[in-house]
């Protein structure tokens, strides 16, 4: 994709220096060819100039021969007017003349010749007309007669001839210059045309492909944004089934926990009854060893039944979980109390109470959560001290990321002054069946705890303990305000 | 517990369980109650002697009874399809039903009640328990209820 952009980017630059060169070389062209018009109009123009400087010139000087002539012939002054005119007007005109640049080869030095031979025969003509007036009329005759005059004039005809002769060649080569320009300005324009018509045929033909390659990448895109989202949509498929796998797998293991207790009572029933059967009508035969054995036998058997049916209470909290619903937590302790009021008579133990939240929960699970941790507070006592359990709620506030904001908590702490534990035992206190006391110290099967840490996590919250071994131990719920946050509730 | 005045009625129990039909048949004889007590091992027979039909037709082998105690799991016909046929019977509706079963599921004793059992009882754990049962049931169903006289008999 990057790799493509770049290509395009070289693309556009490249065309915009193409595009550069050809409008710098058509307008170099065009300037080119209006120089060259230009030059070679002024040329012309010089040439033309030049060719009627040299005959005014050539004319003037025939204009004072014949006035020249006439007044020798005739005698008569006014025959003089002319040539006068012609003498007076030649010096301008031979000024002119030595202005206008020749752009021939050896033009100069032709014209530099013809104004020296003008400028002889000014003088001859002169020294003439100055003998006939001093009326020297033979000698000026005389002059006249030795073809001085004659000759320089021929000269001067040839000259003229000639650098008119070369300047028109010179006018007809500029004649032939000028249209071959204008051919090449015809041909300057052709490719003018042809250019901007390639350079518009081009800049289409790149925007065409430019839209193409856009309307490519953006199907391109779609194409993966597609196959992102058929990629989304199958991820959530396979996690969708494996969460259903997951679920119908804990609930098979739930219902195989429950059948399998259930079903693990009945066998049992008949050791107790048989043996039951046993005990009464043979007692005498068994002696005291064999009633000894049956009593053991019993007394498995009877501690087997409270596992089991305490697998199955445990089993229970989620698959004979009932809806939540709004629970007066103070009127659960209050019934958990109730039921242990023989026992907290008995232990003389002291129960300092807060005023305790409603909550969103099982109140049964509720009921059993506090029985459990309550009955442990009493039941766990230290020797020849009154049990003090205190109750103390408080409500908090803690950044979830999983919601990403504050999410509210229930927060209860239960302490008794009993004869906790070594913390070493905190994660084992809630698996169930561990325990850390000898069958006849205490009674139980260790099942309480794990019990609870159920159905705090069915609720959405979490159960932790703290503890010092002879100190007391303490047990925080920490129950969300907003149990649907943390639970599927309809699941259970 | 002296039964002059009374003639025993009959009990009939079904049940698949062996150890369980041996240890009912002990409690009763431990509980003196003087009732014949006649065993099924499950729903079809159940119905079989109830209608006098195969094994059962020689009426020596199968009186009317005067009480059923039905177990619920049993294998073939369990306790709940013999319960709604025997209920649906016009002839066999009268005599009353004791689910005595070892399920405490709450769904089972709705269920057992809507069919019409006269009572529903989860099995002792404790033969002393089981004994404490027959006597109860003896003494109740036996001197204290009145059953209208059967059609049978």
């Amino acid at each position: 994709m990057q790799k493509q952009k770049g290509k395009i980017a070289v693309n556009w630059a490249g065309f915009i220096a193409v595009v550069l060169c050809i409008v710098v070389a058509n307008a170099f062209l065009a300037l080119n060819s209006i120089r060259s018009l230009t030059e070679t109009q002024s040329s012309l123009d010089n040439t033309n100039s030049l060719n009627t400087a040299i005959e005014r010139l050539h004319l003037s000087v025939v204009q004072a021969e014949s006035g020249q002539r006439g007044y020798l012939l005739s005698d008569r002054e006014d025959y003089l007017l002319p040539y006068n005119d012609a003498i007076a007007s030649m010096q301008a005109q031979i000024m002119l003349v030595k202005s206008l640049h020749s752009e021939i080869e050896g033009q100069a030095d032709r014209i530099a010749r013809l104004i020296h031979l003008v400028n002889d025969k000014v003088a001859v003509m002169t020294k003439t007309t100055d003998l006939a007036l001093a009326n020297k009329d033979v000698k000026a005759r005389r002059l006249l007669l030795t073809d001085q005059g004659r000759d320089l004039y021929k000269d001067i005809r040839t000259a003229v001839d000639e650098i008119q002769m070369r300047e028109l060649n010179f006018k007809i080569e500029q004649f032939a210059k000028l249209s071959q320009i204008k051919n090449e300005a015809k041909i300057t324009f052709a490719i003018t045309a042809v250019t901007s018509t390639l350079l518009i045929i081009g800049m289409f033909v790149l925007t065409r492909i430019n839209l193409r390659n856009q309307a490519k990448y953006r199907a391109e895109l779609e194409n993966q944004n597609e196959n992102l989202a058929a990629k989304v949509a199958e991820r959530t498929q396979e996690l969708t089934i494996y969460s259903d796998e997951l679920s119908r797998s804990n609930r098979e293991l739930e219902d195989f926990a429950f059948v399998a207790s259930h079903d693990l009572q009945e066998p049992l029933r008949k050791i107790q009854a048989f043996s039951d059967r046993l005990e009464k009508m043979f007692k005498d035969e068994l002696g005291e060893k064999g009633i000894d054995y049956i009593s053991r036998m019993k007394n498995a058997a009877q501690r087997m039944s409270n596992l089991i049916n305490d697998l199955l209470e445990f089993s229970r909290v989620t698959t004979r979980g009932k809806d939540f619903t709004d629970t007066d937590l103070n009127e659960v302790v209050a019934e958990v109390l109730d039921d242990l009021e023989i026992a907290i008579k008995e232990s003389e133990t002291t129960v300092n109470l807060d005023t305790l939240p409603h909550i969103q929960a099982d109140p049964s699970q509720m009921l059993q959560l506090f029985l459990n941790i309550l009955s442990n507070a009493v039941k766990f006592r230290r020797e020849n001290v009154a049990p003090v359990i205190d109750i103390i709620y408080q409500r908090t506030s803690e950044f979830s990321e999983a919601h990403n904001s504050d999410v509210e908590w229930e927060v209860i702490t239960i302490s008794d002054n009993g004869i906790g534990f070594s913390e070493e035992y905190l994660e084992k206190i809630f698996v169930p069946f561990q325990r850390l006391h000898g069958r006849s110290q205490y009674k139980g099967t260790g099942i309480g705890l794990s019990v609870c840490r159920r159905i705090v996590e069915r609720h959405g919250g979490e159960i932790t303990a703290s503890s010092r071994v002879g100190e007391g131990a303490s047990f925080t719920l920490k129950l969300p305000v907003e149990a649907s946050l943390f639970t599927l509730q309809g699941e259970a | 517990m002296p039964l002059n005045k009374v003639k025993p009625i009959t009990i009939l129990m079904a049940d698949d369980d062996e150890d369980d039909r041996l240890l009912t048949q002990d409690a009763l004889a431990e509980s003196r109650v003087l009732n014949e007590l006649f065993f099924v091992e499950d729903g079809v027979e159940l119905l079989e002697y109830l209608e006098r039909k195969g094994k059962f037709s020689e009426k020596e082998n199968s009186p009317r009874p005067g009480l059923i105690l039905l177990d619920l799991n049993m294998p073939r016909m369990d306790g709940r399809e013999a319960l709604q046929a025997i209920k649906a019977n016009p002839n066999l509706k009268g005599i009353p039903v004791v689910i005595l079963t070892t399920s405490k599921q709450e769904e089972d004793m709705v269920k057992g009640y809507d069919l019409g059992a006269a009572s529903y009882i989860t099995k002792p754990v404790t033969f002393e328990g089981l004994v404490e049962l027959m006597q109860t049931l003896g003494k109740y169903w036996v001197e204290f209820v009145e059953l209208p006289p059967s059609q049978n008999d």
